[in-house]
C-alpha cells in the first residue's frame, strides 16, 4: 500500500518544484498541486536556495495531530532583519507545516503511534477570557462543539486511508478544491469537520487573556505596509466579519507567492502575493486551501458569541480585537 | 408571572429605517418593507421555543434584516439612477441576504402557532392527502425534514416546498438566507424551519435535533394548507 501511494504521489508531483529556485521564498502549494495528486496529498515546501535553512529558523511547528505548540503573534514573524519578507512567509508556513517535507519521507513520516486526531487542550483556563467570552461559552464551544467534531472525525477516518494523516493534510485533501462533490475517498462531512477541528484549535490560540490591542512592532510594520495603518486593518477586519453572511470565519493571513517561476508583478496591487490579507470563509473553510498561511482566526458562527452577545456580532469581534488577540 | 406576560407582549409594528406604514415610501420614493407583527405573544410558543428566543429573533434579527434591506434598496435606487452598474452588482449580496432574511422570516412567523390555537395539529384535507401521496405518511415527512435540517451544515433553512408546475411536494434546504425560489422558480414555500443557530441556541445549545423534534408541536398546518389550496386552485 505504501509503495503504490508513493508511485501515485511521485507520478503526480512536479519534481521541478522541489528543486531549488532562485527565489528564496517558501509557500504552501495546496492549490496547484492537488490537481495532480493521487490519493495522498503531500504538501511540498518549495525550497529556495536556502530552502533548508529557512526551516531551521526558530519557529514552533503547529501540528494538530499530536503536539500542542502555542503559536503567538510573536512567533509568526521571524526577527531576521535582512530577509523579513521571506521570514514572515517561512514563519507562517512553519506555523502550519504538514508532517511531510519531501516525498521521500512520505513512508516514514506517518507515525505508528498517532493515527487519530485528538482534542487539543485549551492554552488557558475556561474562564480566562471573561468578561469578553464567558466561561459558559468556552465550555460549550470548546468542550461540546469541538469535542463533537473531533469524535465525529475520528469516527469517520477510523479504519480508512485517512488514518494517520495529519489534520492539515486531511483538510486540504478533503476540500477537493472547492468542488461540490466530496473527495471520492471521504464521506462528505469529513471535510467540514476536519476543518472545524483545525479552525477551532487555531481560534483558541488566536486569543489569550489580557491580550488585544496593537501587535508587536515586527508585525505592525507589515500591517502598516499592507493595510495603510492598524486602524485600516481593523476596519477591513470588521467589515469582513459583518459581511460574512451566515456561518463562517474571518482570517488575517499571509498570502504567500503562488507562482513558482513567474517573477512578474500584476498591475493590480491586490493580486500581488507576499502580503497580509484579510479573508472571510463560509462554514468551515480554511484559507490554507487557497495557499494562504493563517495568522489569526475569529469564529463568527453564531454559537461563538450568541450566549454572550446575542446578535451583536460587531461587539463580539471588537472585544476580541481589543482585548483578547 | 404577570410581569413575564407583560414583558413578552407581541411586538408593535415598527420599521427601523423605514416608515411605520405598510408598503412605506421613503423620501426618494423607494418602496420599503416593514417588520410584520406576530399574531401571538413571544412566550406563547413555549416550551417548544422560548419567549426569549422569539423576542430576539423577531425584534433583533428580523428587524435588522428589514433595516438593512431597506438601506440596500435605497442604495440600489441611487446606483441605478446614477447608472453605476458596478455599484448595482455590488449590492446584490446584501439584497439577497437581507431581503431573503425578511422573506423567509415573514413566512416563518406564520408557520408557527401556539398549541392553544391549533399549533401542532396534523394537516388535514388536500395537503394531508398530498403529504401521504408524496411522502408515504406524515411521520415520514417529519422524519425527512428533521434529517435534512439536522444535516444542514452551517446556517440555512429546511422547507416543505410545493412545485406548482409539477404539483408535487418536496423537502428542500437552502443555505444562509437564500429564499426557496433559489432552488427552483416554480417552488412555493408551504413551511420553513429556520436552522440558523440563533433560532435555537439559547434554549437547545448545539442540540439542533431536539429543536427540530420539538418545533412540530407549534407548527401551523392550517396556514400551510391554505397556501397549498390557493396555489393549486
Amino acid at each position: 500500500m505504501a509503495s503504490t501511494a508513493l508511485v501515485a504521489v511521485g507520478g503526480g508531483i512536479s519534481l521541478g518544484l522541489v528543486a531549488s529556485s532562485s527565489v528564496a521564498s517558501c509557500s504552501l502549494r495546496a492549490g496547484g498541486d492537488s490537481r495532480r495528486l493521487g490519493r495522498r496529498l503531500v504538501l511540498l515546501r518549495r525550497g529556495g536556495a536556502e530552502g533548508q535553512s529557512t526551516r531551521g529558523r526558530n519557529c514552533p511547528k503547529f501540528n494538530c495531530a499530536n503536539e500542542v505548540d502555542v503559536v503567538t503573534e510573536d512567533d509568526s514573524v521571524d526577527g531576521d532583519a535582512t530577509d523579513d519578507e521571506a521570514g514572515l512567509e517561512a514563519a507562517a508556513d512553519d506555523a502550519i507545516d504538514a508532517d511531510v517535507d519531501t516525498e521521500d519521507e512520505l513512508d516514514s513520516s506517518l507515525p505508528e503511534d498517532v493515527e487519530w486526531i485528538k482534542q487539543q487542550p485549551l492554552p488557558y483556563p475556561l474562564d480566562a477570557l471573561e468578561p469578553f467570552i464567558s466561561k459558559e461559552t468556552v465550555e460549550q464551544h470548546w468542550g461540546v462543539h469541538q469535542q463533537i467534531h473531533v469524535d465525529r472525525l475520528n469516527g469517520m477516518i477510523g479504519g480508512s486511508e485517512w488514518e494517520g494523516m495529519s489534520l492539515g493534510q486531511m483538510m486540504l485533501a478533503s476540500f477537493n478544491e472547492g468542488r461540490e462533490e466530496p473527495h471520492p475517498l471521504l464521506p462528505c462531512r469529513t471535510g467540514t469537520i476536519g476543518h472545524g477541528v483545525w479552525n477551532h484549535d487555531f481560534y483558541w490560540r488566536s486569543m489569550k487573556p489580557g491580550g488585544g490591542g496593537k501587535p508587536p512592532e515586527r508585525l505592525l510594520k507589515f500591517i502598516d505596509r499592507d493595510f495603510g495603518s492598524y486602524e485600516g486593518m481593523i476596519r477591513q477586519f470588521m467589515d469582513a466579519a459583518l459581511t460574512q453572511f451566515g456561518s463562517g470565519w474571518v482570517w488575517l493571513s499571509y498570502k504567500g507567492s503562488g507562482l513558482p517561476y513567474v517573477k512578474s508583478r500584476s498591475p493590480i496591487p491586490s493580486d500581488n502575493y507576499g502580503r497580509l490579507v484579510i479573508s472571510k470563509t463560509p462554514n468551515a473553510i480554511n484559507p490554507l486551501v487557497w495557499g494562504h498561511s493563517p495568522l489569526l482566526a475569529i469564529d463568527v458562527w453564531e454559537h461563538a458569541y450568541y450566549l454572550d452577545y446575542e446578535d451583536r456580532r460587531a461587539d463580539y469581534v471588537s472585544a476580541i480585537l481589543e482585548k483578547l488577540v | 408571572m404577570a410581569l413575564r406576560t407583560l414583558a413578552s407582549k407581541k411586538a408593535l409594528s415598527f420599521a427601523l429605517g423605514g416608515a411605520a406604514r405598510p408598503l412605506a415610501a421613503s423620501a426618494r420614493g423607494v418602496t420599503t418593507v416593514t417588520l410584520p407583527d406576530l399574531s401571538y405573544d413571544f412566550g406563547a410558543l413555549e416550551p417548544a421555543i422560548s419567549g426569549e428566543i422569539m423576542r430576539l429573533h423577531h425584534q433583533k434579527h428580523h428587524a435588522t434584516y428589514v433595516a438593512n434591506y431597506n438601506k440596500a434598496l435605497e442604495q440600489l435606487d441611487a446606483a441605478v439612477a446614477k447608472r453605476d452598474a458596478s455599484a448595482v452588482v455590488q449590492l446584490q449580496g446584501a439584497i439577497k441576504f437581507n431581503g431573503g432574511g425578511h422573506v423567509n422570516h415573514s413566512i416563518f412567523w406564520k408557520n408557527l402557532k401556539p398549541i392553544s390555537e391549533g399549533g401542532g395539529e396534523s394537516p388535514h384535507g388536500k395537503l394531508g392527502w398530498a403529504i401521504d401521496e408524496d411522502f408515504g405518511s406524515f411521520e415520514a415527512l417529519v422524519k425527512k425534514m428533521n434529517a435534512e435540517g439536522a444535516a444542514l451544515q452551517g446556517s440555512g433553512w429546511v422547507w416543505l416546498a410545493l412545485d406548482k408546475e409539477a404539483k408535487k411536494l418536496s423537502v428542500e434546504t437552502t443555505a444562509n438566507q437564500d429564499p426557496l425560489v433559489t432552488k427552483g422558480a416554480s417552488l412555493v414555500p408551504l413551511l420553513g424551519i429556520d436552522v440558523w443557530e440563533h433560532a435555537y441556541y439559547l434554549q437547545y445549545k448545539n442540540v439542533r435535533p431536539d429543536y427540530l423534534n420539538n418545533i412540530w408541536k407549534v407548527i401551523n398546518w392550517k396556514y400551510a394548507g391554505e397556501v397549498y389550496e390557493n396555489v393549486l386552485a
